[in-house]
């Protein structure tokens, strides 16, 4: 089992009436409402949170790419990697992940992971993300090339991590005389690559043709299991392998409190809230616009913007939720990786608008008295 | 839905093209807008009583999906010229709608010695002195309401409408997307407007909410073409109007020589 400290560093000052007022907290949501002196005290706080995660022992951290938005505050994954390569000692830093297909140039991206891991000695795990259709706006960037771009820009990524430079890569999306990327990535043949998926089967195909290992957030459990049964299907069938627990993963909040799970699920609503009517305020037409998907998969969408709209938004638990006392949340946890075969939980400690000392109290207990109890070296099987 | 003659498929050298024909007469090209407004419809009708339409789909509309080859609006203007060579359709009036009088004018500039004339309905393409609303940002009823004062939005609401009608709304607008994200008008068309040189008639919705009547005036301007305004019409003049709109049409054919 791997357990990796997933963040998403969001602003803890959204309007209450944001919905009425702006419609979304992504892409149009005035940058006035964001205050640099809130801000600055903030990522001293949620780099805390990552650092203590090393601290007690979390086999990675995990930053990510969201761009004009108060849900996460993190527009450049690698500035924050970078901040979190001295305050860590041997967590590995995931950058789940940088958004490539928004890249003019992704070979920016080549560089910056490699300096990256060169600098952490070879431990930086490379997310790649097509990035939200929100992105696509916030870029201005036709959504309709997005997946040729991102598959382009992997390939030429992988390429130049990988193959002795200068050489020239000419592309449908991507034109360059010469690619010659320095550094080179300290770990070969390059660092681990891992993807996230809403679902498509053309996504989970090429991800299990590659081995990446899934990373999903803020997917339900029943979806999950229908997620990895159709990867392994594909590598087993397709590609000839076995896909082993270490490539699958997933998000869930996670909150640990003394006395139980009355007192922990009273805690942390008011912050799931936040994070599902205002951080999460995200208008179907800036989350999917015109061409971001095929038509049927936008069907897909519609469905599940229904049934969000008629739960409240979006699950942050994949399975039994992981609040209560650290009794509950442990045994809950190792059995929620098992349902569905995976072998990393990406637990997120903070939420919403939670502060940093309730943040804190919650890993601390984590830490002592839900790690020590974990079956740490067993994968789920 | 009116009455089609027949569906004609056709192999161009970009791609097959569905094309809608109907009517007697000399031979009109109607290019359609955007937002699934490409079939068959009232406006259809009252031109074929006086011409033979000639009304293809664009390639990535009506319900297929965003073609590869497919950059920019003179991508379309090769196309519909390897349309009218493949159909042996000869000095065609040229009727477009919103994107498709874009493609229309972008089509004169290139091939203004094929075409008998252009009507343009609320034309895109030059460059706005504001910019225009985001139609790839709005829900989709919102989409609808700027383009027309008679489509019904409620409709195409995904949460609470016709998911098919909703989907079949968002991939029109994703080729849209391909052709318009970026920049929703071409910045080479007042370098080149000149060679339109086939008679042009411009005409805009009174109750236009896309673009405004300073706009479209000032894009008749361009292009040396005569102007006039349709009381009762959004954007899509054709779609609110159909009856003013094909009279529109029928009178300045009227003005053009034999």
């Amino acid at each position: 089992m791997e357990l990796y400290a997933f963040h998403l560093m969001p602003y803890p000052k959204i309007d209450p009436d944001v919905r009425e007022k702006y419609s979304s907290a992504w892409v149009v949501y005035p940058n006035s409402e964001y205050d640099p002196e809130l801000g600055q005290r903030l990522y001293g706080e949620y780099l805390d949170q990552l650092a203590f995660a090393d601290h007690i022992g979390f086999d990675a951290v995990v930053v990510n790419e969201h761009h004009q938005n108060a849900y996460g505050l993190m527009p450049s994954p690698n500035i924050m990697a970078s901040a979190l390569i001295d305050r860590t000692t041997n967590a590995k830093i995931a950058i789940l992940g940088n958004g490539i297909a928004l890249r003019d140039n992704p070979l920016r991206v080549a560089e910056e992971v490699a300096m990256l891991d060169v600098m952490s000695g070879g431990r930086v795990l490379s997310g790649f993300v097509r990035g939200i259709g929100a992105e696509y706006h916030s870029m201005g960037l036709d959504p309709t090339r997005s997946r040729s771009r991102f598959f382009e820009a992997h390939d030429l990524i992988v390429k130049a991590w990988t193959e002795p430079g200068p050489f020239s890569w000419d592309g449908e999306n991507y034109q360059f005389r010469y690619v010659n990327v320095w550094p080179r990535p300290l770990q070969q043949p390059h660092p681990p690559i891992f993807v996230p998926s809403q679902g498509s089967s053309e996504t989970l195909r090429w991800a299990a043709e590659h081995r990446y290992p899934l990373a999903c957030t803020f997917v339900p459990m029943e979806r999950l299991k229908q997620f990895y049964d159709r990867y392994r299907q594909y590598a087993s069938e397709d590609f000839g392998y076995e896909a082993g627990p270490e490539q699958f993963g997933f998000t869930s909040i996670v909150y640990v409190h003394p006395d139980g799970e009355e007192a922990a699920a009273a805690e942390i609503e008011p912050h799931i809230k936040y994070f599902r009517e205002r951080a999460f305020t995200l208008p179907l037409p800036t989350f999917f616009p015109p061409g971001y998907t095929a038509a049927e998969s936008y069907k897909t969408r519609v469905e599940i913007a229904r049934e969000l709209a008629s739960t409240g938004g979006p699950t942050l638990t994949a399975g039994e939720p992981l609040i209560g006392t650290p009794e509950q949340v442990g045994e809950r946890l190792e059995r929620n990786l098992a349902a569905c075969g995976a072998g990393t939980l990406m637990a997120q400690f903070q939420v919403g608008d939670m502060p940093h000392d309730k943040v804190m109290r919650s890993m601390e207990l984590f830490g002592s008295e839900v790690m020590p109890f974990l079956s740490r070296d067993k994968v789920a099987s | 839905m009116g009455d089609i003659h027949e569906i004609i498929n056709i192999e161009l050298p970009s791609q097959s093209a569905r094309v809608q024909r109907g009517g007697e007469g000399p031979p009109l090209l109607f290019l359609h807008a955007e937002a699934n407004t490409s079939a068959w419809s009232n406006f259809h009708d009252e031109l074929a009583e006086n011409f033979e339409v000639f009304a293809p789909i664009h390639p990535g509309f009506g319900g297929e999906e965003t073609p590869n080859w497919l950059t920019d609006v003179t991508d379309l203007s090769f196309h519909y010229k390897d349309l009218l060579e493949g159909l042996d359709i000869k000095d065609p009036l040229v009727v477009g709608t919103s994107l498709g009088a874009w493609i229309a004018a972008d089509l004169a500039i290139h091939f203004s010695s094929l075409l008998k004339g252009l009507v343009l309905f609320g034309p895109l393409g030059m460059r706005p002195p504001e910019p225009l609303p985001d139609l790839f940002i709005m829900q989709l009823p919102d989409v609808l309401s700027y383009l027309s004062n008679s489509l019904d939005g409620s409709q195409v609401d995904p949460m609470t409408g016709d998911a098919d009608m909703a989907t079949a709304v968002w991939t029109d607008l994703a080729t849209q997307a391909r052709l318009m994200w970026k920049r929703n008008y071409d910045p080479r068309l007042s370098l080149r407007a000149h060679h339109a040189t086939c008679p042009i008639t411009v005409a805009a919705g009174e109750e236009d909410r896309l673009t405004s009547l300073v706009y479209t005036k000032q894009y008749a301007e361009l292009f040396d073409a005569s102007f006039a305004s349709v009381s009762g019409a959004g954007h899509l003049v054709p779609v609110d109007q159909p009856a003013a709109a094909a009279a529109l049409v029928n009178s300045f054919y009227s003005t053009l020589e034999n």
